[in-house]
C-alpha cells in the first residue's frame, strides 16, 4: 500500500485529520476471519516495535490496575515536612510542592489517563461507528448530509473545539472526556462508512442482499464483523490522542481538578517547580509520552500486521 | 492640629525600612528607557473606584497618583495635596499643588475632587470607596485649588484613605466621554504615567506624561506591566533580563532570586494576608460551628512554609505584628486541632454518613492555589469534601460580590491603617464584605473606630474588633505574608512601600 | 479543472454553513442561563432582562442564528461580556502572533521533514536514516506542552540561551522578536517535521520507483541530480499539501503552545476567555479558526488538483 495523502482516496472529503497523528485508512479492507488471525499474530510478533509498544500500554494497564499494591504511599496525603526533594530511595520520582510522593502519583495518574483514552473512545464508537453504517448504507442525501457535518467537525482544530465544549460545559473531568468523545466521533464516522461503501459491492455481501437481508442487518451481521481490525487499529491510535487532549485541558486547568494526580495537571504544577526540582515535571511528562508512544506504536503494528509488505514502515 | 498629626503618622512600624539591599548610591538620574514589570494577573478594571483587584493598584498609582502618599514606613505624606489641616473634628482642609493636570489637558482643581467624590459617594454606582466615605458629608470647593472634606461624623482613616484608591482621581471629562462601560479600559488620571494601550492577558504600557505635576519626574519614557502567570517564568524573565522588575515576587523563587548577584532584593514586613472566606449567607457555612471546624483543622504554620516557603507568619487577624493594632494576646487562638474540627463538625450535623461537602473557590493564581490544594488536604483529614474551582481573578470576585460562593481560599493585599482592613470587610454594609456577615457589635465597634482619632484608643478598639471576628468567624486567617520586590541592578531608586504596591515616578534606569 | 474548482466550492458551501451552526451552538451547551453565569444569582430581574434583550436570548433557537449569522457575515462577532470591546477587534489585535507563530511552526516542520524525510527514503539504513526513523515516531508522541517545558528547561533556564516566555513585537524589535518566538516555533512545528517527514519518506519512495526515474538513472544522470531534479520535485507535490492540511493541528497545538510561551496570541484569548466565562470571545475565535482551517484545506484541494495532471486532466 501506498502512502498517498488519505484524501486521494476520497476524493470529496479532504485529508484525514487525526488528532495526534493521521492514521491512514487502507483501501481494502483486511477481514479478520478465523484463518487469518493466526497469520496475524505471527506477522505482529514478528514487529518488534509493535510488541514494544504492547509491551508499554501493557505496563500502564497492570500499573493502574495494581496501583494501589505498586504504589509506595497514599497519592493524596501531603507532608510538608518533605516537600520538593528529589529523587531517593524512599521516593524514587521524588516529591512535590506538597510533600506527596510523585512516583505514586504517576502510578495513579495511570488510571485516569487510561479512563480519559478509553471512555471517549468508547463514546465514539457508540456514535460514530452507528453514523457511519448509517451513511454508509443508507446512501443519497442521508449520506451527504451525515457526511458535510463531519467535514465540518473536522474543520475545527480538535483540541480548540475541546476546549471549547468545556469552557460551556463547565471544567472537570466528565465533561472532559464529553468533549474529546465529541471530537473522535468524525473520524470513526468517516472510517467505516469508506469501509461500508467498498464491503457493500463485495461478493457476499451482494449473495446476502440478493437472498433478501435488510440493511440494518447487513451491517450488523457483515459488514461490522468485517470492519473489526480497522476499528481497532483507529481505537488504538484514538486512545492515544485523547490521552494527549486531555492531558492538554488538564493542562490549561479544564480537566482533573486537584487533588485527582492527573498526568497534565502535575506537569503543569511540575512546570512552576521547574527550577527546583525537574523531576515533578519531567515524570508526568515522561508517563504521557510513553503511554502514548506505546498505543501509537501498538497501532501502527495492528494496522500493518496482515501485510507484511509494510513491516518496514 | 497635635490630634491629627498623630493620626496621620502611626508609630513607625520597627522594620519596615529594612530593604535587604542598601539602597542604591545617589546619582544623576538618568532619563528614558521602559521599564517591564512583571504580574501575576492582569487587573480587573483600571477605574480605580471599582476596582476591587488589589494588584490593580501597581498600575492604578502610576495612571493616578494619589491625594496623599505613604512613605516607606506607612506615614501620610503630600502627595497631589500639598497642605492640609483640620478645622475641626468635622471639617478638614486640603491645597492642590498648582500645575495638576490630567493626562486628556483639563485640570485637577478642587472641582474636580469634588466631583469624584460625589461620584464616590453616589451609592446607586455601587463603587468599591462607598464604604470608606459614608461618613463623608460632603465636599466644599473653597478656591481653586483648595476644597474641604465636610464629615458627618469624625473619622480616622480619612488621612489614609486619600494615600489610597479613594484618593486617586479620574478626569470628570474622560469619564464623560467613555461611558460608565469603557471607562475601565480607558483610564485617565493625573498620575506620572498615561495610558496607552491593554492587551487583554499580556500586557498594560504606559507612556511618560510630560505635564506630571512633579517637575523633571517621571525619567522613564514607557512602563509596560506583563503579566506572567508562571512563577518560574516570571522569575527567570527578571533573571534573563525580560522584565526589570518583579511586582508579584513567587515564594518558590524567593531563595534563587536573593542569591542572584544581577539582581536587588527588597524586602518588608507585609501587610497582605491570606484567609478562607465564608458566605454566612449560605449553607453550609451559615452555621459558625461548620466555620470553625474549618478553622481547627487548618494547619496555618504549614500553609507559611510551604505556600510562601517561610516568606510569611501565621495569623489571627487582619493586623500585621508591627501594625499598633496587632494584639499579641490572640496568637494561636485557632490551632491544628482535628478532634476538635470533628466535633464541631459533629455537633453542626455532619459525620462520615452525612460528610460535609463544598465547593471552595479561589483564584488561577497558583499560590493560592496552592493554599487551596492544602486546606483541601486538612479538611480531608476530617471527613471534608472540598472541590477547588479556580476562576481567573475578576471572574472570582466578581462571584463574590455576587455571592455565589460557599467558600473562598485568597489573599487581600491588606492596608496600611487598621480600618482599611476592617470596616469595608465586617461592616454589614462595607462594600467588601463579601462574608454577608452582620454583627451588630462589629458594626458599634467599627463605627467608634472611626470617631477617635488618638491611635491609644483607636488601637483598644481594634483589637475588639480582631476578637469578635475570631468568635463570629466569618472568615478564618491563615497567614501574614512579607512584601518583597526584586529587581534587575539598572534599575535605580527604586522604593518599597511595605503596602508591596510599586511606584515608578522616581525610578530611573542606568547602565 | 473548472469543474473541479466548482465541485469543491460546492462541497464548502454546506460545510461552512453547518460550521457556523455548530459554532452558534455552543453557546447552548452552557448548563442553565447564560445571563445568570454571567450575571450572577444576585443580578437584578432588570439587569437579567437587559442583558437578556442585549444578547437576544430570548428569541427562539432559529430567529437568534438567522441574526447572528447575518452580524457574522458583516464581520460583527459581537461584543466581549467582559471588557465591552468588540470581538473581531479583540481578535484582530492578537491575531498576527498566532500567524506568524503558525508560519514559523510550519517552517520548522518543513525544514526538520524534508531532508530527514529524503535520507530516510534513499538511505533507510544510515544513521540519519534510522534516527529519522525513530525521531518521527518519538515526535508524533510528544505532546506540545512537554517538548515546550523540556525546552524551556534547557534553552532557557539551564543554557540562558533563550528567553523561556514573553513576547516581542515583530515591529519594535526584529531580533528580539525572532528569539521569543524560536523556542514557540520549534515547540509547535517538532510534531509537524514527524508528519512530513513520514510524507516526504513515502512519497520519495513511491517516486524511485516510477519508471522516468529508472530511466534517468539508466541515462547515466548523477544520482543526486536524479534525487533533487527528478525524484523530489514530485514527491514534494503530496508533501506540502499535507503540510497545508495541518493548519487545524497547527491552530490547536498553537493555543497549548501560546500558554506556555505567553504568547499574546488567539490561543491566549481563548484561554483567557474560558477561565472569564467570556464566551462570544471563545466562540469567535473558535469560528474564524474553523473557517480558515476550512479555506486552507479547499486552496490545497484546488492547488492539488492543478498540480496533479491526474486530476487536471480528467477534469
Amino acid at each position: 500500500m501506498t502512502s498517498r495523502p488519505a484524501y486521494l482516496e476520497a476524493p470529496e472529503a479532504p485529508a484525514d485529520r487525526a488528532l495526534a497523528r493521521a492514521p491512514r485508512v487502507a483501501a481494502a479492507p483486511r477481514p479478520l476471519a478465523a484463518g487469518n488471525a493466526a497469520r496475524f499474530f505471527r506477522h505482529l510478533g514478528r514487529d518488534r516495535l509493535a510488541m514494544a509498544g504492547g509491551a508499554m500500554v501493557g505496563l500502564v494497564v497492570v500499573l493502574a490496575v495494581l496501583a494501589p499494591v505498586v504504589a509506595p504511599f497514599d497519592p493524596a496525603v501531603q507532608s510538608p515536612v518533605e516537600r520538593l526533594q528529589g529523587p531517593s530511595r524512599l521516593h524514587p520520582l521524588g516529591t512535590d510542592e506538597f510533600g506527596r510522593d510523585v512516583f505514586s502519583r504517576v502510578v495513579f495518574g495511570a488510571r485516569i489517563s487510561l479512563v480519559v483514552g478509553v471512555v471517549p473512545v468508547l463514546i465514539a464508537l457508540l456514535v460514530g461507528v452507528p453514523l457511519g453504517l448509517l451513511a454508509g448504507t443508507a446512501s443519497g442525501l442521508v449520506d451527504t448530509i451525515l457526511m458535510r457535518v463531519i467535514d465540518a467537525l473536522l474543520s475545527f482544530p480538535a483540541i480548540l473545539l475541546a476546549i471549547a465544549i468545556v469552557a460551556m460545559l463547565g471544567p472537570g473531568l466528565g465533561n472532559a472526556m464529553i468533549a474529546v468523545g465529541i471530537i473522535n466521533i468524525p473520524y470513526f464516522t468517516r472510517l467505516i462508512r469508506g469501509q461500508t461503501l467498498v464491503l457493500r459491492e463485495l461478493d457476499f455481501v451482494l449473495a446476502a442482499r440478493a437472498i433478501g437481508a435488510s440493511s440494518l442487518r447487513l451491517a450488523v451481521r457483515h459488514i461490522l464483523p468485517n470492519n473489526l481490525s480497522l476499528i481497532i487499529v483507529q481505537s488504538s491510535l484514538t486512545i492515544a490522542a485523547s490521552i494527549v487532549v486531555e492531558s492538554s485541558l488538564s493542562f490549561l486547568g479544564l480537566g482533573a481538578q486537584p487533588p485527582a494526580p492527573a498526568w497534565g495537571s502535575m506537569l503543569k504544577m511540575g512546570y512552576e517547580y521547574l527550577l527546583r526540582n525537574p523531576t515533578m515535571a519531567v515524570s508526568p511528562g515522561a508517563a504521557i509520552f510513553l503511554t502514548v508512544l506505546g498505543f501509537n506504536l501498538l497501532g501502527d503494528g495492528l494496522r500493518d500486521a496482515p501485510d507484511p509488505r509494510l513491516r518496514d514502515r | 492640629m497635635v490630634v491629627l498629626a498623630l493620626a496621620a503618622s502611626p508609630p513607625t512600624p520597627p522594620g519596615a525600612m529594612a530593604a535587604s539591599a542598601p539602597a542604591p548610591p545617589a546619582a544623576t538620574p538618568q532619563r528614558g528607557g521602559t521599564i517591564t514589570v512583571g504580574l501575576v494577573n492582569q487587573p480587573d478594571t483600571l477605574d480605580p473606584h471599582r476596582s476591587a483587584a488589589g494588584p490593580d493598584r501597581h498600575i492604578l498609582f502610576q495612571i493616578y497618583d494619589s491625594l496623599l502618599r505613604f512613605d516607606q514606613a506607612l506615614r501620610v505624606t503630600p502627595g497631589q495635596v500639598k497642605a492640609w489641616k483640620a478645622r475641626d473634628e468635622l471639617t478638614f482642609e486640603f491645597v492642590l499643588s498648582d500645575g495638576l493636570k490630567f493626562h486628556d489637558g483639563s485640570d485637577l482643581d478642587a472641582k474636580a475632587v469634588a466631583w469624584n467624590f460625589d461620584r464616590m459617594m453616589n451609592k446607586s454606582l455601587k463603587l468599591v470607596p462607598y464604604s470608606d466615605l459614608v461618613d463623608v458629608d460632603r465636599v466644599v470647593v473653597v478656591d481653586r485649588l483648595t476644597f474641604q472634606i465636610k464629615l458627618k461624623k469624625p473619622l480616622a482613616p480619612l488621612l489614609a484613605l486619600l494615600a489610597d484608591r479613594a484618593g486617586m482621581m479620574i478626569s470628570p471629562a474622560a469619564w464623560e466621554k467613555s461611558g460608565p462601560d469603557n471607562y475601565g479600559r480607558n483610564p485617565v488620571g493625573a498620575g506620572a504615567f498615561k495610558f496607552v494601550e491593554w492587551r487583554q492577558a499580556d500586557s498594560v504600557t504606559l507612556q511618560r506624561f510630560d505635564g506630571y505635576f512633579v517637575k523633571g519626574e517621571p525619567y522613564v519614557n514607557k512602563v509596560v506591566f506583563k503579566f506572567i502567570a508562571d512563577a518560574a517564568v516570571r522569575a527567570v524573565s527578571l533573571q534573563s533580563g525580560q522584565i526589570d522588575i518583579l511586582g508579584d515576587v513567587p515564594a518558590a523563587a524567593v531563595q534563587a532570586l536573593k542569591a542572584d548577584p544581577g539582581l536587588r532584593f527588597y524586602e518588608a514586613p507585609g501587610l497582605q494576608w491570606s484567609y478562607f472566606m465564608f458566605n454566612t449567607s449560605k449553607a453550609p457555612f451559615d452555621n459558625v460551628k461548620v466555620r470553625q471546624a474549618v478553622a481547627w483543622a487548618v494547619q496555618r504554620q504549614a500553609l507559611a512554609s510551604s505556600v510562601h516557603e517561610d516568606q510569611a507568619s501565621v495569623a489571627q487577624g487582619p493586623f500585621s505584628p508591627t501594625s499598633w493594632a496587632y494584639d499579641k494576646k490572640l496568637d494561636g487562638y485557632y490551632r491544628h486541632d482535628p478532634a476538635r474540627a470533628k466535633a464541631l463538625l459533629a455537633e453542626a450535623g455532619y459525620g462520615p454518613s452525612n460528610p460535609l461537602k463544598f465547593q471552595m473557590l479561589t483564584t488561577t493564581d497558583p499560590t493560592w492555589q496552592r493554599q487551596s490544594e492544602m486546606v483541601q488536604a486538612d479538611l480531608r483529614a476530617i471527613g471534608v469534601e472540598a472541590t477547588i474551582q479556580p476562576y481567573e481573578l475578576a471572574t472570582a470576585i466578581e462571584n463574590m460580590r455576587n455571592g455565589t460562593f460557599q467558600g473562598m481560599s485568597l489573599a487581600f493585599s491588606g492596608r496600611a491603617d487598621p480600618d482599611g482592613n476592617a470596616f469595608m470587610r465586617w461592616h454589614s454594609t462595607g462594600t467588601l464584605n463579601y462574608m454577608r456577615y452582620k454583627s451588630e457589635r462589629m458594626d458599634q465597634l467599627l463605627e467608634a473606630s472611626r470617631r477617635t482619632y488618638d491611635p491609644q484608643k483607636r488601637a483598644e478598639i481594634f483589637k475588639q474588633v480582631n476578637r469578635v471576628m475570631l468568635e463570629d468567624l466569618p472568615l478564618t486567617f491563615f497567614t501574614i505574608n512579607k512584601a518583597q520586590n526584586a529587581t534587575s541592578k539598572r534599575v535605580q531608586n527604586f522604593m518599597l512601600i511595605p503596602d508591596g504596591m510599586v511606584r515608578l515616578s522616581e525610578t530611573w534606569l542606568g547602565k | 479543472m473548472a469543474a473541479y474548482i466548482v465541485r469543491r466550492l460546492i462541497w464548502a458551501a454546506p460545510v461552512a454553513l453547518l460550521v457556523s451552526v455548530i459554532t452558534f451552538s455552543l453557546l447552548y451547551l452552557i448548563p442553565g442561563d447564560p445571563a445568570v453565569m454571567v450575571l450572577g444569582e444576585q443580578a437584578t430581574p432588570d439587569m437579567v432582562r437587559d442583558f437578556r434583550a442585549r444578547f437576544d436570548l430570548d428569541k427562539p433557537y432559529a430567529a437568534r442564528f438567522v441574526t447572528w449569522a447575518g452580524r457574522v457575515a458583516r464581520g460583527d462577532l459581537g461584543r466581549s461580556w467582559r471588557t465591552n470591546e468588540t470581538v473581531a477587534g479583540m481578535i484582530l489585535a492578537q491575531l498576527p502572533v498566532t500567524v506568524e507563530l503558525t508560519v514559523l511552526a510550519l517552517l520548522v516542520g518543513l525544514a526538520i521533514g524534508i531532508p530527514t524525510g529524503i535520507v530516510a527514503a534513499v538511505r533507510p539504513h544510515s544513521r540519519v536514516g534510522v534516527l529519522a526513523t525513530v525521531g518521527a515516531v518519538f515526535g508524533l508522541a510528544m505532546p506540545y506542552f512537554f517538548l515546550g517545558i523540556l525546552l524551556i528547561y534547557l534553552f532557557a533556564y539551564s543554557l540562558r540561551l533563550l528567553p523561556p516566555a514573553g513576547f516581542v513585537p515583530l515591529t519594535q524589535d526584529v531580533l528580539g522578536n525572532l528569539r521569543s518566538m524560536t523556542l514557540p516555533s520549534v515547540a509547535l512545528g517538532a510534531q509537524m517535521g514527524a508528519i512530513i517527514m513520514r510524507q516526504t519518506r513515502s512519497s520519495m519512495l513511491d517516486v524511485i520507483g516510477q519508471d522516468y526515474i529508472r530511466s534517468a538513472r539508466a541515462k547515466g544522470l548523477w544520482e543526486p541530480v536524479v534525487l533533487v531534479r527528478h525524484a523530489l520535485k514530485n514527491a514534494l507535490i503530496p508533501v506540502v499539501t499535507v503540510a497545508g492540511l495541518q493548519t487545524g493541528r497547527l491552530f490547536g497545538g498553537a493555543v497549548i503552545t501560546e500558554t506556555l510561551f505567553a504568547l499574546p496570541g488567539l490561543g491566549r484569548l481563548v484561554v483567557n476567555g474560558v477561565a472569564l466565562r467570556d464566551y462570544l470571545v471563545v466562540q469567535g475565535v473558535v469560528l474564524l479558526m474553523a473557517v480558515v482551517v476550512l479555506l486552507t484545506n479547499l486552496a490545497v484541494d484546488v492547488l492539488y488538483g492543478y498540480l496533479d495532471p491526474r486530476i487536471r486532466q480528467a477534469a
